[in-house]
């Protein structure tokens, strides 16, 4: 177990140099002068020349990316040309709004699509099954954006009942701050409760086929105890690997809902980034999320590991 | 089994649907595609003529929706095929010779997950420039880690079976191995992966529209449109239901049809 | 009879107190737009410009009106004959606010000296780049050499980048002077939420005219429906502009309404000067004979938010000309395809790119026109891109032709200079590469001048001239438009999109 996890953090390093890598390649790629995004319309070419040396940008690209891999490698993730200010602190910022959100999302995700797995596999082949395997498929092909649309749409403009987009404000009391997370959560939500529901679902219907279950109810155990004490606790930990992979989902969901819903999240700051030739910016903060994307699905598939003897077993062998 | 063929079937009838419109929209459409009615602009639904009513240029919906069919479906086959192509080369290479070739080639795929995929079609976007073949490029490339990743997990599936160890024994070279034992293979895998992926490529491309990084003017695309009618959800949101409705229902055929594909050729399920 | 009369002097009295100005308003303003910095020196934006003349005051000052240069932090000038030198003379008692490393101390030429080279050496936009030095005569006077004759000088000092700013803060706080800024002005930053919220409080040791506005509270509400949205609820008093569509319900409303004055802007299609069709200008004629520019007005802004532009020089200027359709070369569809067959286009169109950036509007304009010049022989490409690949295709001469959107002070130079001096080929002001030594002679006329009359002559000149070689296509000016509550009083919107709650002449409260 212990080589398994040593293993698995050893090979976190490439993968990161690579993210690092590559996202520096593609900004130096994006055609546009940072310098001439950054300075306006109004800025004469003097201006831009001097703006580009304080940058480092008439340097070699081999040296810029040299100097950048050691400032990173002091954790040190450079200043944001549009806000002046570190990246790191930038992206602490933003972070709490996006973290409520994805994890709003992903709550709504659980209580509703696990349940409905649940009851889909348990009524086999009924229409309770039809109905919920088609729910979870619209979940999976309706684009969030569009959905966040229609919800605006609906809740705050024809009914009035919640607000349309931005964050509350916390002096006006908690419902406000509430208030506003809710739209974008169940936007954000609707993709991975789709995904859950069909993930729980199947899995639930292979632990029902298992040998152990039908010997449970050849004893003639009473139908809900085999189920709790044996079918649900088998079924749902593969699930736990789903959760872990809905977090890159969710992130990538986070860049759309925050724009629809005018959130000041991480991902709005990353989109607006890209479109003002942020560079420092989205370096910084596509390695920050990588960064925890990385160790996230790495702790669920140590958890994993644990859980499950089989998969045990299996890295013990490896 | 009757459920899943019915299945396959309602998938397959509201992708013939939409590739029926792509191919004859022309006679479907009601009005010229880019037809301007200035007098008419943001007509409702069933006023003067226009069946979902006209956009904000006065542009009929209905028929730009009928056009917006071929956007999609060219950016799900060509990103598709793009995705598929090279991912299943990296994967292929990377689960059969494993050592080295295999480990670069994973953490570089690894790094590519790591980061949220629309960002890198954004930031694909923003190096190849807007336009409906980029948008199909970006979108495919997006794909690749993905498919890679897919791929070698089906190759290494099958790469210790006895026929392969059979031929190699026999002297069988890696590359006549490949073809003619692996790649037959893994093909069900590819197919039900290849259609489950459809979907999103279609996702993507109004996404990257949605962002104003797809399709140029004045071509119709479904993305586009809601893009377009992001700025009047509250004078005329019409103008946002109807696109979307059609990329829901689109992508529920292309889903349901993966689904089905796979409950009939994935051998794991198949039980 | 006298009972009535009783009653009227009661109700009198009291309509008198409530709309009598009160030194106790707070007032809540709506932005779209999100301020990115509050040092003057870095700033790049409007709307940092704008939150930033809270704190920070300038030498001269616009008026609300932004036609008039008034005294501010100097009380009078003078100017050599050769508009190289300007002498301030200071006002007498004007102490900076508080902070952490002085203790309000009195402002004096010193400071000027210091801020004008501070913004010299670190501004990554130096506004005040013809400035060559600044010398100290005595505490109260500051002579400002220029490097060359600029007579609209006093118009960069009104920038918000020229403001006088205190040594000790500046050096003390280092890069963190942006969130701890501290100037001379009549309200001091007590609090700063990025993207979501700032608040200014009244500087009760201000020099000059008591503010009757107590407090000030920003909120960024990015999407322009929602800030109208919230003007109507009563969220906020002031929002920062409002879309055409919702113009009408603004109208309808009760409590709030739409205040518009022509703006500072104009936005049109530029044509390449130096490649591809539009050299011909049998070509670039059929280009304006092709276009009904009223009809695509009413289109974009079926409300009347914006105004059909037939020059270069905005409504908003002091400069503009009211008969400047008299030059113009106007909608003429049959004149257009007979120029094409002309120019040898018989049986095949012209095609052309345009190019526009991800405004909705102007990528609307791009596509209206395709469709309209299609009706007479053009086949036109419509290239939309994000923002920083249109300024690198567009700046460098590569675009057959691009959508311009320009926003400045009212001072003319600000348009005709940028936009058409041959000197500016190769940025996005003139990305048409224009050349032309009769309107650069102009330009440089006007440069040289003081009296505004004689400028405005030249200006008009220049731009009658630039008509007339057809590259330059307006499509409109837009008004600025704010969304005001009714018990907002004194508050007039600003040509040039700042919203002045307190400037010379402007001294905006809340009735209760």
């Amino acid at each position: 177990m212990a080589k398994y996890i040593l293993k698995r953090f050893v090979q976190v390093i490439p993968t990161l140099f690579f993210v690092i890598l590559t996202v520096f390649l593609i900004m130096k790629l994006i055609p546009g002068d940072p310098a001439m995004v950054l300075l306006g319309p109004q800025a004469r070419a003097e201006d831009i020349v001097r703006f580009r040396q304080q940058l480092g940008l008439d340097k070699p690209i081999l040296v810029q990316f040299v100097i950048y891999l050691k400032r990173v490698l002091t954790g040190d993730l450079g200043r944001s040309l549009i806000y002046r200010q570190d990246v790191l602190t930038l992206i602490l910022e933003r972070l709490p709004t996006t973290v409520t959100l994805s994890l709003s999302a992903l709550f709504i995700a659980l209580v509703i699509g696990i349940p409905l797995g649940i009851v889909a596999a348990m009524k086999h082949n009924s229409f309770v099954d039809l109905l919920v395997t088609i729910l979870a498929l619209i979940g999976i092909s309706i684009p969030i954006f569009w959905f966040g649309m229609i919800l605006i749409i609906v809740f705050s403009l024809k009914l009035g009942w919640l607000p349309a987009v931005g964050l509350g404000d916390i002096s006006k009391g908690l419902w406000d701050v509430v208030s506003h997370f809710i739209l974008p959560s169940l936007a954000l939500g609707i993709l991975s409760t789709g995904t859950i529901a069909r993930f729980t679902r199947s899995s639930m219907l292979e632990v029902l086929n298992q040998d152990y279950i039908r010997t449970a109810y050849a004893k003639g155990l009473k139908k809900t105890l085999i189920l709790y004490r044996h079918a649900l606790k088998n079924a749902l930990i593969p699930v736990i690997t789903v959760i872990g992979l809905q977090l890159g989902n969710l992130l990538a969901g986070a860049v759309l809902t925050e724009t629809v819903f005018a959130l000041p999240g991480l991902g709005k700051l990353m989109v607006d980034g890209i479109f003002r030739r942020d560079y420092m910016l989205v370096q910084g903060e596509v390695l920050f999320t990588a960064i925890v994307y990385i160790f996230v699905n790495l702790m669920v598939d140590i958890i994993y590991a644990f859980i499950n003897p089989k998969i045990r077993q299996l890295y013990r062998s490896v | 089994m009757k459920f899943l063929n019915k299945q396959v079937i309602f998938g397959l009838v509201i992708i013939c649907v939409n590739i029926f419109s792509a191919i004859f929209a022309p006679i479907i459409a009601t009005h010229p595609v880019d037809d301007m009615d200035f007098l008419n602009i943001f007509a409702k639904p069933n006023e003067g003529g226009h069946i979902l009513g006209t956009d904000d240029y006065g542009r009929d919906i209905f028929s730009r929706l009928v056009y917006g069919s071929r956007v999609s479906l060219m950016v799900g086959i060509v990103a598709v095929s793009i995705g598929a192509l090279i991912g299943t080369f990296l994967g292929v290479i990377s689960g059969y010779f494993g050592g080295f070739v295999d480990a670069l080639i994973m953490r570089f795929v690894d790094a590519l997950l790591s980061f949220p995929y629309v960002l890198l079609a954004i930031a694909m976007m923003a190096v190849l420039g807007a336009g409906l073949f980029n948008a199909m490029l970006a979108i495919g490339i997006v794909m690749v880690p993905s498919f890679a990743r897919v791929m070698r997990s089906a190759v290494m599936n099958i790469k210790n079976e006895e026929f392969v160890l059979a031929a190699r024994s026999m002297g069988a070279s890696d590359l006549w191995i490949i073809f003619q034992h692996i790649l037959p293979n893994i093909t069900p895998v590819l197919i039900v992966y290849a259609s489950l992926n459809f979907a999103g490529a279609v996702i993507s491309e109004a996404t990257l529209s949605f962002l104003g990084l797809g399709i140029q003017p004045p071509t119709p695309s479904w993305g586009s449109m809601l893009s377009e009618a992001k700025n009047y959800l509250q004078t005329a949101p019409h103008m946002a239901i109807f696109p979307g409705l059609a990329i829901l229902i689109t992508c529920l055929g292309f889903n349901i049809l993966g689904d089905g594909l796979r409950d009939l050729l994935d051998p794991r399920l198949k039980k | 009879m006298k009972r009535w009369f009783a009653a009227f002097l009661t109700v009198a009295f009291f309509v008198t107190i409530l709309a009598a100005p009160n030194y106790d308003s707070v007032i809540r303003v709506g932005s779209d737009q999100n301020p990115t910095t509050m040092d003057p020196a870095m700033y790049q934006d409007l709307a940092s410009a704008q939150v930033m003349r809270n704190v920070f005051e300038t030498l001269v000052a616009y008026d609300a009106d932004v036609k008039e240069i008034h005294p501010l932090l100097a009380e009078s000038w003078e100017v050599s004959p050769d508009l190289k030198e300007w002498i301030f003379k200071l006002r007498k008692g004007v102490h900076f606010q508080k902070g952490r490393f002085q203790d309000g101390r009195e402002m004096t030429a010193e400071d000027v000296k210091y801020s004008f080279e501070r913004e010299i050496s670190i501004s990554p936009m130096v506004r005040i780049y013809m400035v060559d030095r600044v010398e100290v005569l005595d505490k109260y006077t500051v002579k400002i050499i220029l490097k060359y004759p600029y007579a609209p000088f006093l118009t960069v000092l009104t920038d918000i980048g020229a403001a006088i700013v205190p040594k000790e803060e500046c050096e003390g706080w280092k890069d963190q002077f942006t969130l701890h800024p501290v100037g001379t002005g009549p309200f001091k930053m007590v609090e700063w939420v990025k993207d979501s919220h700032m608040v200014f409080e009244r500087n009760e040791n201000y020099w000059g005219e008591k503010p009757y506005l107590k407090q000030i509270v920003y909120k960024f509400i990015p999407d322009k429906s929602v800030l109208t949205v919230a003007l109507l609820s009563g969220e906020v008093d002031i929002t920062s502009d409002i879309l055409d569509q919702d113009i009408p319900k603004v109208n309808a409303s009760a409590n709030a309404e739409a205040k518009m004055v022509g703006g500072c802007n104009v936005f049109a299609v530029y044509m390449n000067s130096i490649k591809g069709p539009t050299t011909d200008k049998r070509i670039r004629e059929a280009f304006f004979r092709g276009i009904d520019v009223e009809q695509l007005v009413k289109v974009i802004f079926p409300n009347g938010t914006a105004q059909a532009a037939y020059g270069p020089i905005p409504t908003g200027s002091w400069a503009y000309n009211p008969s400047v359709k008299s030059f113009y070369t106007r909608y003429d569809p049959e004149k257009a395809k007979q120029l094409l067959r002309e120019a040898g286009y018989e049986n095949k169109p012209v095609k052309l790119t345009i190019y526009t950036p991800e405004d909705p509007n102007r990528r609307k304009a791009a596509v209206i026109i395709q469709s309209m010049l299609k009706k007479v022989g053009f086949e036109i490409e419509v290239q939309s891109l994000e923002w920083g690949a249109f300024t690198a295709t567009t700046s460098k001469g590569n675009a057959d032709a691009y959508t311009i959107g320009w926003t400045w002070y009212p001072d003319p130079e600000f348009f005709i200079f940028y936009m058409f001096h041959s000197s500016r080929k190769g940025t996005y002001g003139n990305g048409g590469a224009y050349n032309n030594p009769e309107v650069d002679k102009y330009i440089e006329l006007g440069e040289s001048s003081v009296d505004q009359k004689q400028r405005t002559e030249y200006y008009r000149k220049a731009e009658e001239l630039i008509m007339k070689d057809l590259y330059y296509f307006p499509l409109w000016h837009k008004l600025v438009v704010n969304g005001v509550n009714k018990k907002v009083q004194g508050y007039k919107p600003s040509p040039d999109m700042m919203i002045r709650l307190y400037a010379p002449g402007t001294n905006v409260w809340v009735e209760k």
